[in-house]
């Protein structure tokens, strides 16, 4: 059986725009539904991604508060370990004095007296008296070993000839040999200027000096004569 | 509107373009705005989770700081115990005050009997008066100049002497000791200066009615003369500086006494 289409052509063309037209509404339907569920979504996922922000903030903060805490507490370090030095350098800057004369000590010559030992930041000044020149100068080869303690020694007091302690003679024998004899040099004092090799500085606390107090010089001490080595061991 | 004129190619292009409008419009007004805000908190998580990773090593650390200002505290609390005198100038006026009984009565016996330890003491003890001006007193670190002390002795008992002095209960130093004499009566000679580190931080300056207190030994106050804390016990027998000396071994402070 043979259908024929006697209807005019628009009215076919009017169904499929119909069509056509319910086809794009149900996709423009589509696309509205599938951008709002994306964006509840996507929503979600923010959400998530907050409250986990909101945790790792909490553990942010205990950690920088931590951090902070750590450093406040390392800065209270300096200044006690400042005070704990000061106290710890004048115990031990106490204690070089006795260190130093005990030193001496070693290398003191036996026949050698002490008169007078005034120590400084920087030296130590020693008035002596040697029975002859023979022992002020083993005494003086002792302190030039000394290079542990003193990095410079001078000695500032030999009798010259003829100043006041003797002077020599001399004659004629039979033959018109000249016999000369020596002038003797007879106990003299002397004074010997050691620079320390490691000076005395006194502590300071927080970079303020203290005010340096005036050297241990004795006023007016007059040396006592014969004062003996404070100790005889060494050569 | 006419829909008849419409023809199938008009549908489709108005469909089309209205589809992608809507898709693209929804796009940057819905969907992008959360991206942009998801991209950034997740930017922030990244870095707070960076920063959270130190967890652990900022807790170790922490306690590991705790524990070292522990250690150096308990060093200098050993020292302060054996060493300084109680004074705080946390409030000034009682820290003064507590700096004149220092100074004016405990001080001085302390160095009194120090100073004759294993020798012969030609010195008579002399303390600089304290301040008077809570505000102008130095709160860090008190510097008390003694002076020269004399002693008489042998050389051991002299070295001995001079070493023994780390032992006395406030912190002294010994400059420049020097020797003199005949062995076994040679004589020493040394300066001596006592430093005394307050246990806290200095308070606030006090307000005074005139503020004329002079300090140190200018004009300070005679040391005899020395007013007595309202908490302070009785006070003791005046300092040998200015009338009489200390007793020894009583204590003034309510710390130690010094017989040791």
């Amino acid at each position: 059986m043979i259908k024929i289409n006697l209807l005019p052509g628009y009215v076919l063309e009017r169904q499929v725009v119909r069509r056509l037209m319910v086809i794009f509404a149900a996709l423009l339907a589509f696309v509205v539904v599938a951008g709002v569920a994306w964006r509840i979504q996507r929503g979600a996922a923010l959400a998530n991604l907050r409250v986990e922000l909101e945790s790792a903030k909490m553990t942010e903060n205990e950690v920088i508060s931590n951090e902070t805490r750590a450093k406040e507490e390392l800065a209270k370090i300096d200044p006690i370990n400042g005070k704990v030095k000061f106290i710890e350098d004048v115990m031990s800057y106490n204690l070089r004095g006795p260190a130093l004369y005990e030193d001496l000590t070693r290398f003191t010559y036996e026949k050698v007296r002490y008169r007078n030992i005034t120590l400084t930041d920087t030296q130590m000044e020693i008035e002596a008296y040697a029975p002859s020149l023979s022992d002020a100068g083993r005494y003086l080869l002792n302190l030039y070993r000394a290079t542990d303690l003193f990095s410079q020694v001078s000695m500032s007091e030999v009798p010259a000839y003829n100043a006041g302690s003797g002077g020599g003679s001399s004659g004629t024998r039979g033959g018109g040999v000249v016999i000369v004899r020596p002038a003797r040099v007879r106990g003299f004092d002397f004074k010997v200027t050691c620079v320390l090799a490691q000076p005395l500085s006194a502590p300071t606390y927080g970079g303020a000096a203290p005010a340096a107090g005036t050297p241990g010089v004795i006023p007016g001490a007059t040396p006592a004569p014969g004062m003996p080595p404070m100790r005889t061991r060494g050569t | 509107m006419n829909l008849s004129k419409l023809r199938r190619l008009h549908v489709i292009i108005i469909g089309s373009v209205a589809c992608v409008v809507f898709g693209v419009g929804l796009y940057f007004l819905l969907i992008r705005p959360v991206d942009l805000q998801i991209a950034q908190v997740s930017s922030e998580l990244a870095s707070s989770q960076a920063v959270g990773s130190r967890l652990m090593s900022s807790r170790q650390g922490l306690e590991e700081a705790i524990s070292k200002v522990d250690l150096v505290q308990t060093k200098l609390a050993r020292y302060e115990t054996s060493k300084m005198p109680n004074l705080s100038f946390a409030e000034r006026d009682k820290g003064m005050i507590q700096l004149w009984h220092e100074q004016s009565e405990m001080l001085g016996p302390i160095l009194e009997r120090w100073a004759r330890r294993g020798v012969q003491s030609n010195s008579t003890i002399t303390l600089p008066a304290p301040p008077t001006n809570p505000n102008q007193m130095e709160t860090n670190l008190i510097r008390i100049t003694v002076g020269k002390i004399e002693v008489v002795g042998n050389f051991r008992s002299i070295l001995q002497h001079i070493r023994s002095w780390n032992t006395c209960p406030r912190l002294v130093q010994i400059d420049r000791p020097s020797l003199s004499g005949t062995s076994p009566a040679l004589t020493a000679t040394y300066d001596l200066t006592v430093y005394i580190f307050p246990r806290t931080a200095a308070g606030p300056e006090i307000k005074m009615a005139g503020a004329g207190g002079a300090t140190g030994a200018t004009a300070g106050m005679p040391p005899a003369m020395a007013p007595t804390a309202p908490t302070a016990p009785p006070a003791p027998p005046p300092p040998p500086t200015g009338a009489g000396g200390g007793n020894e071994g009583t204590g003034g402070m309510g710390r130690r006494g010094m017989g040791t």
